[in-house]
């Protein structure tokens, strides 16, 4: 079959691989029919995640058609139509138990490498890295599903793949961080970042009550779009001091919640100081991640407020500011989404026409064109937010 | 989740590990040599750079490479700081199955080698005494015959090696349940002692260069075996490597 494989740094290429097997009782084998390239796939494309091996199959967001199921799988049959979420999840561990399905105990095969890096390891994931697994993801036009019967969701068939795919990180990602904001009416929030999870977490916002959201990033079709949904766009290349802005915008006391759907490749203005200090040290690898949209949203946040972190970290940070977080009393919530928790009751969100995920999807190209993409996509050309790959 | 003692203690202790053959710095001779390296350092530069100061940062270089690395080459090369090999491990792990469960799975010895990667097999015989083979490098095979010295159900099992097995081990585990018994805090501890020539050797390469480790990966299987019924693994999978399915461990 054919398959995207991380080559090296800023190198993928389509590539032909053997299918996919079963490898354990629980397995399915699935054929995709949609994949799509994820910001986060960027770092990898980039460099900036430890543990990947040239020849890795990446993607991580997919859905398709089950075609072959080992002989403990029992609520898939072959044919079905399913979604599979990012996370690998065995359901039977404490974490699974507990809806905690983003760290599962068991389904890291590779689990000692995340524990030393990381104290404890998460679940595993499809194509984001051995440190996670090293499980061959879905941009290929078939995957293989562990723990099958934990995961895939079937989708009925009036549904296109369009209005379903995101689902399997996109949409749950950017609604939990309007859902760690615990909105009860009447908030602001602001959200960093506006490429895919950002216009889901703008849209999410509103739909659990905000009153207002600003939208910052320095794309202006990016910021359109957020606008579309009734966002307040601010261009911080503009702007200069975004936080100022947000005092201002809000009369002096901040927004209630802060979003940072950017992570561990923050851009700044290259006359900033703090952005060529931040570049330095990662360039030299005595930091991972380059933290000013988190800086920026913790020193924004009013008193008492959240800070809701789903852009993606992987080492080290600098300067993150704990004295104004601690002295503002802030709550900060982070980490990898339990898609498996928000999958269903976000189907029925978008049965309902609450939410509209294919307004964020501006390409849709053949699979062997991912290698254009993922620099298309890298370098923000061309108006692109998300990508849909199709084997 | 797991907790290695070899990697916090080494021959001075008693406890060894048979793959580091030298002791690494302890931390407050690692601080100390950071802390004397810096100064060394600042004292060259602060003079200017000057041929009669190179040696000054030579010196203050190696004192901080001795302090990241944990290691210092000179007196290993002199064979200072050498341990005996041998390895003990210790590594808990709390699996959500009842004690019963847990135990019973493990009082099978046969079992073992579905997550003890380094196991080929172990064959329960006659007289209650259990053959095992470990699987070495080169296809080698390293056998030996183990006898149960401690049995109490649901609680705790013992073994050892019997006199003159090479390579002489030992291992205990005890089960501990938790949340009124829906889980089990299983310790375990296992001591390969030192072994001199080809056996010695071989338990060594089996046992890799982190035995913690190795065990600490055989125990999230047994947790994994035990609360999904399979092990985790993408062994076998397809990927863009040459010499496809062949999996490359990082």
């Amino acid at each position: 079959m054919k398959a995207i494989c991380w080559q090296g740094k800023e190198k993928v290429g389509v590539e032909s691989v053997p299918d996919p097997a079963l490898l354990n009782p629980q397995d399915a084998i699935v054929k995709v029919t949609s994949t799509c390239i994820c910001g986060s796939d960027l770092h990898l494309y980039n460099g900036y995640i430890p543990g990947m091996l040239p020849g890795d199959i990446l993607g991580h967001e997919f859905m398709g058609e089950v075609v072959e199921t080992g002989r403990e799988v029992k609520s898939l049959s072959v044919g079905d139509r399913v979604v599979v979420p990012f996370t690998i999840s065995c359901g039977q561990c404490w974490f699974c138990r507990r809806g905690l399905w983003s760290q599962c105990d068991n389904s890291n095969p590779k689990a000692h490498l995340a524990s030393a890096m990381w104290g404890h390891s998460p679940g595993g994931f499809y194509g984001y890295s051995h440190v996670t697994g090293g499980y061959a993801g879905g941009q290929a036009e078939y995957a293989r599903v562990p723990f099958a019967d934990h995961g895939p969701m079937p989708i009925p068939e009036d549904l296109p793949d369009e209005k379903v795919i995101l689902l399997s990180d996109v949409l749950p990602t950017g609604y939990m961080a309007a859902d760690w904001c615990n909105l009860h009416g009447g908030e602001d929030v602001a959200v960093w970042g506006c490429g895919a999870i950002g216009q889901v977490a703008i849209r999410s916002a509103f739909l659990l009550g905000a009153r207002r959201v600003f939208a910052i990033d320095r794309f202006d079709d990016r910021l359109a779009l957020a606008a579309e949904a009734g966002a307040t766009p601010i261009n911080y290349e503009e702007t200069g001091d975004v936080v100022e802005e947000l005092k201002q915008a809000t009369a002096g006391r901040g927004p209630d919640a802060c979003i940072d759907a950017v992570g561990m490749e923050a851009h700044r203005e290259k006359s900033r100081p703090n952005a060529l200090y931040d570049e330095l040290l990662q360039r030299a690898r005595l930091v991972t991640d380059r933290c000013s949209a988190l800086r920026e949203a913790i020193q924004a946040c009013r008193k008492g407020g959240i800070v809701s972190v789903v852009g993606v970290y992987g080492g080290f940070g600098d300067k993150i500011p704990l004295g104004a977080a601690f002295n503002k009393a802030l709550t900060i919530r982070m980490g990898q989404t339990p898609v498996q928790h928000y999958m269903k009751p976000l189907l029925d969100r978008i049965r309902k026409g609450e939410l509209h995920p294919e307004e964020i999807i501006t390409h849709q190209v053949p699979l062997k064109r991912a290698p254009e993409m993922y620099r298309t996509f890298r370098d923000k050309k061309d108006g692109c937010v998300k990508v849909v790959l199709k084997p | 989740m797991a907790r290695t003692n070899f990697q916090r203690t080494n021959g001075d202790h008693g406890r060894n590990n048979g793959a580091r053959r030298h002791a690494p710095l302890g931390i407050v001779e690692r601080v100390a040599s950071a802390g004397a390296g810096g100064a060394l350092l600042a004292a060259a530069f602060r003079t200017g750079v000057r041929s009669r100061q190179l040696p000054m940062m030579a010196g203050g270089g190696y004192l901080i490479y001795r302090a990241l690395s944990g290691h210092c080459v000179l007196s290993e090369s002199v064979g200072l700081r050498r341990t005996r090999p041998g390895v003990e491990s210790d590594v808990a792990i709390t699996i959500e199955r009842p004690a019963e469960e847990v135990y019973s799975y493990w009082r099978d010895f046969e079992n073992l080698p579905r997550f003890m990667d380094h196991l080929e097999s172990v064959r329960i015989k006659a007289d209650g005494r259990s053959h095992w083979v470990a699987h070495g490098p080169a296809g080698m095979r390293v056998e030996w015959e183990a006898e149960m010295t401690k049995d109490v159900p649901n609680r705790e099992i013992a073994w050892r090696s019997l006199t003159g097995s090479k390579p002489e081990n030992e291992g205990r585990v005890a089960f501990t349940p938790r949340d009124n018994g829906r889980a089990t805090e299983v310790r375990l501890s296992m001591r390969y002692h030192p072994t001199a020539g080809i056996v010695g050797a071989a338990v060594a390469k089996i046992l890799g260069e982190e035995p913690g480790q190795q065990i600490e990966r055989d125990m999230r299987r047994f947790k994994q075996v035990l609360e999904t019924g399979e092990a985790a693994t993408t062994e076998g999978q397809s990927s863009g490597r040459p010499g496809n399915g062949q999996e490359v461990r990082p």
